[in-house]
């Protein structure tokens, strides 16, 4: 598999558990080199005035674009949205070469706990690093590629693939499931 | 039914909401098409079968509400759910009204889309689930009516009085005895399907 880079390019600065987890789990969980891209940047043209949030997609457009090659992985703790929902999580394209996911959602607001968030964080960037990969959502219970509509959803889930979605990133498939 | 099968039609003017709302079903493994207005979408009905709509209620030329009434019309068992702004939730009641499965309130929260997608996606698999076996009802009722008005069948003898339980069992196994010749005769000796001796 091809390698993953992992970019900070949130606000504050992120601890060094931080990244060092996520890789450790993206690594596991694609069985692929994972470096991390030095240096911390702020996506332009991605916050919208009025959401008083920041644009996914307008993210993943900017990180194909400073990023020249490879797949690239942006962490963030900035509020993410798309369109027609209140917030995302994450996104990523689809067989592409670009994802992002935000911490901004996932501690619980009132008990911030380090720990918990950072467990999420690492689910949260396995799943979408796995719709880079070209997988769709799995039906399969506690297959990281579940659908995660709510923080509940993050912590039913494990932070591995199922042997399908497995079998799928290792043939290197797109295909829908 | 599984997602892979529900076929999900999005009707909207707006392309960033296509998209996105598109792209989020996708990752969900539904098959999803989209429309840019309202006559385009009653176009797509025409040619296609569509398990799920989602449509925006205000639209240039053909709005919301027209567009609801024609996929009554033209695919009477695809939910529509309406998608609408926080100014006109009226209207998107009015649409329940009208025969609409929901409504859901631009920007939608990520949990509400899901649970919704799913509550619909449950109803479709019971619809389907319903047309299925009511054909399969339909078949067996027209196979017995075959055999009860065939003047060649051969007949049952009519019981004089119901049996109970236990002689039931005891009695020896009831041999088929041959129809009657005249055909007069055997409209009066065969019963029809809907007899009490029939049933």
């Amino acid at each position: 598999v091809e390698s993953i880079r992992v970019w900070w390019i949130g606000e504050r600065q992120p601890g060094e558990r931080v990244l060092g987890h996520v890789c450790s789990h993206l690594e596991r969980a694609f069985r692929a080199p994972v470096a991390v891209l030095p240096g911390a940047e702020r996506p332009e043209g991605a916050y919208d005035a009025r959401r008083k949030q920041w644009s996914s997609t307008r993210i993943l457009a900017w990180l194909v674009q400073t990023v020249p090659e490879g797949r690239v992985l942006g962490l963030t703790d900035l509020d993410l949205f798309i369109p027609i929902l209140t917030f995302v999580f994450g996104e990523a394209q689809v067989g592409g070469r670009a994802a992002v996911v935000s911490t901004a959602r996932l501690g619980e607001p009132g008990f911030p706990d380090e720990r918990v968030v950072l467990e999420r964080l690492a689910k949260e960037s396995v799943h979408e690093v796995g719709h880079m990969m070209g997988l769709l959502h799995c039906g399969t219970p506690g297959c990281v590629m579940g659908r995660s509509a709510s923080v509940r959803d993050v912590d039913q889930k494990r932070s591995e693939l199922c042997r399908a979605c497995h079998e799928h990133v290792a043939r290197g498939t797109k295909e829908a499931r | 039914m599984t997602t892979s099968e529900t076929r999900v039609l999005i009707v909207d003017d707006e392309e960033i909401v296509r998209e996105s709302l598109g792209g989020w079903l996708e990752k969900d493994g539904y098959f999803v098409a989209s429309a840019p207005d309202g006559r385009a979408g009653v176009e797509r009905m025409k040619s296609e079968q569509w398990n799920v709509m989602l449509v925006d209620l205000k639209m240039p030329g053909m709005d919301g509400l027209q567009v609801l009434d024609q996929a009554r019309k033209l695919q009477p068992d695809a939910a529509v759910i309406m998608i609408t702004a926080y100014a006109t939730v009226d209207t998107a009641v009015r649409a329940m009204k009208l025969g609409a499965a929901d409504y859901l309130v631009k920007p939608f929260d990520p949990e509400e889309l899901s649970l919704l997608m799913q509550k619909v996606v449950a109803q479709q698999h019971l619809v389907r689930e319903n047309v299925v076996l009511r054909k399969a009802l339909k078949k067996e009722h027209r196979f017995r009516d075959l055999v009860s008005k065939s003047p060649s069948s051969p007949r049952w003898p009519r019981a004089r009085t119901p049996p109970s339980s236990s002689s039931a069992r005891a009695a020896p196994a009831r041999r088929w005895s041959p129809a009657p010749s005249t055909p007069r005769a055997a409209a009066a000796a065969v019963p029809s399907s809907r007899s009490p001796a029939r049933r």
